[in-house]
């Protein structure tokens, strides 16, 4: 049995622990507005690009682009870009993430293809390094999402193109929480290259009628691409961040009650005891009056 | 018409105009109710909404695609400013500043960074 110290002393750690979860609470609570308005914004951006994307792609069918080769490779080149969270205490997000793309790196490994990896977010690159080191061949190995512009995107976005266009790469794959709600973030898997996956093409059945494109059909697929591509890896940043502070919300939220709960156990157990003692005093008063 | 404009980190404009002059890449065209359905990217210029009571705002865009379809102008740019808020002053000195780093760099993509950030500069210089 632990002493009235013991005791004392666990009461008072479980009892910081609970102001430090409940303060990192407050502080995410008050980041999440901000970055959920942020992915907000930045949806109707992507999805409007993206529309013209798939309308496009379907009104021209026979254009030819490095980032929509249709030609089936017999040792493609992946790229996986893994759009993690910077840090830890945030329940199961970044080892969702990290699951998940060791699967796809595994089905990939069974296809016979080469598998880089980039990754957005210290956390799931401490994790995935220490599943495989070699993966991340690429000039870049990881960065940090707090730091994460437009800007700098467009760079890393730059940076990957050149190696579709070079021909190193043949495919890319992106793994990103997307925001649903303060509570459910959902694990999103996206071929961004090639752009003209089937499914995606075969469930665009709700395509306008005609559309003019100036100067013509080429040249806007040709600049929309490379922009696209960009847009969609800024995108999974941000719904990224906010998944973070949403889940961190939680996370840290039920720490807190759990923390509560413990103390209540605790100061119970510890009233008992000190009770115990009382009584265990009292009756050897009691006993040795008696046997005057 | 209804008008948006975009960016990927804001959202600009969100309202109605009489008019939108769009730069597009063949020349300015001026988006009104009844356009035929259009698809555009936009060369650095200006970007006209003149609203229902003729009030006009002006902006400045580096490029980004503009849809006009179903009575909707939806203009998507990464760069843009009011033109009331360029500063020719601040965008010289940064010029001069840039065309020192270009000798610095060594990269090529970063030299391209900078040789683009130098264009875009100096094209809102010639338009302000």
């Amino acid at each position: 049995m632990p002493s009235l110290k013991d005791l004392r002393n666990r009461i008072d750690s479980v009892k910081s622990t609970k102001k430090i979860t409940q303060a990192m609470k407050m502080v995410a609570a008050s980041k999440l507005k901000k970055a959920q308005s942020l992915a907000e914004k930045g949806r109707s951006y992507s999805s409007g690009l993206e529309s013209i994307v798939k309308g496009l792609i379907k009104s021209a069918e026979n254009i030819e682009h490095p980032l929509l080769k249709t030609m089936k490779f017999d040792k493609a080149n992946a790229l996986i870009i893994v759009v993690s969270s910077d840090r830890g205490l945030c329940g199961g997000l970044n080892s969702n993430i990290v699951k998940n793309v060791k699967k796809k790196i595994k089905k990939l490994h069974n296809e016979s293809k080469k598998v880089t990896l980039i990754c957005v977010g210290k956390k799931g690159y401490d994790l995935m390094s220490a599943f495989n080191e070699d993966l991340f061949n690429f000039e870049i190995k990881f960065l940090t999402i707090g730091e994460m512009n437009y800007k700098n995107t467009e760079n890393l976005g730059n940076k990957i193109l050149e190696g579709f266009y070079n021909n190193k790469y043949q495919e890319c794959y992106m793994y990103y929480n997307y925001f649903k709600s303060v509570i459910a973030q959902e694990i999103k898997s996206e071929t961004l290259i090639p752009c003209n996956n089937e499914d995606e093409i075969l469930n665009n059945k709700d395509s306008v009628g005609y559309i003019e494109y100036e100067p013509d059909e080429e040249a806007v697929l040709s600049k929309i691409l490379p922009k696209n591509f960009i847009v969609q890896i800024y995108k999974a940043i941000l719904e990224s961040r906010a998944s973070e502070q949403g889940a961190r919300m939680t996370a840290m939220d039920n720490a807190t009650r759990n923390a509560g709960d413990m103390i209540d156990k605790l100061s119970l157990k510890y009233n008992r005891q000190r009770q115990a003692i009382i009584t265990k005093e009292l009756i050897e008063i009691i006993s040795g009056a008696e046997a005057l | 018409m209804e008008t948006k404009i975009i960016s990927p980190e804001n959202e600009i404009y969100n309202g109605r105009a009489d008019i939108v002059v769009v730069p597009g890449d063949e020349g300015d065209f001026g988006a009104m109710i009844e356009h035929a359905p259009l698809i555009t990217y936009l060369r650095p210029g200006k970007l006209e909404v003149i609203e229902n009571d003729k009030s006009k705002k002006v902006f400045f865009v580096d490029g980004g695609f503009a849809k006009v379809s179903d009575n909707r102008c939806i203009i998507m740019v990464d760069y843009i400013k009011n033109i009331d808020d360029i500063d020719k002053k601040a965008n010289n000195q940064r010029i001069s500043i840039l065309k020192g780093k270009i000798i610095e760099s060594i990269n090529d993509i970063d030299k391209r960074t900078i040789l683009e950030e130098i264009r875009v500069l100096e094209t809102e210089n010639d338009l302000a």
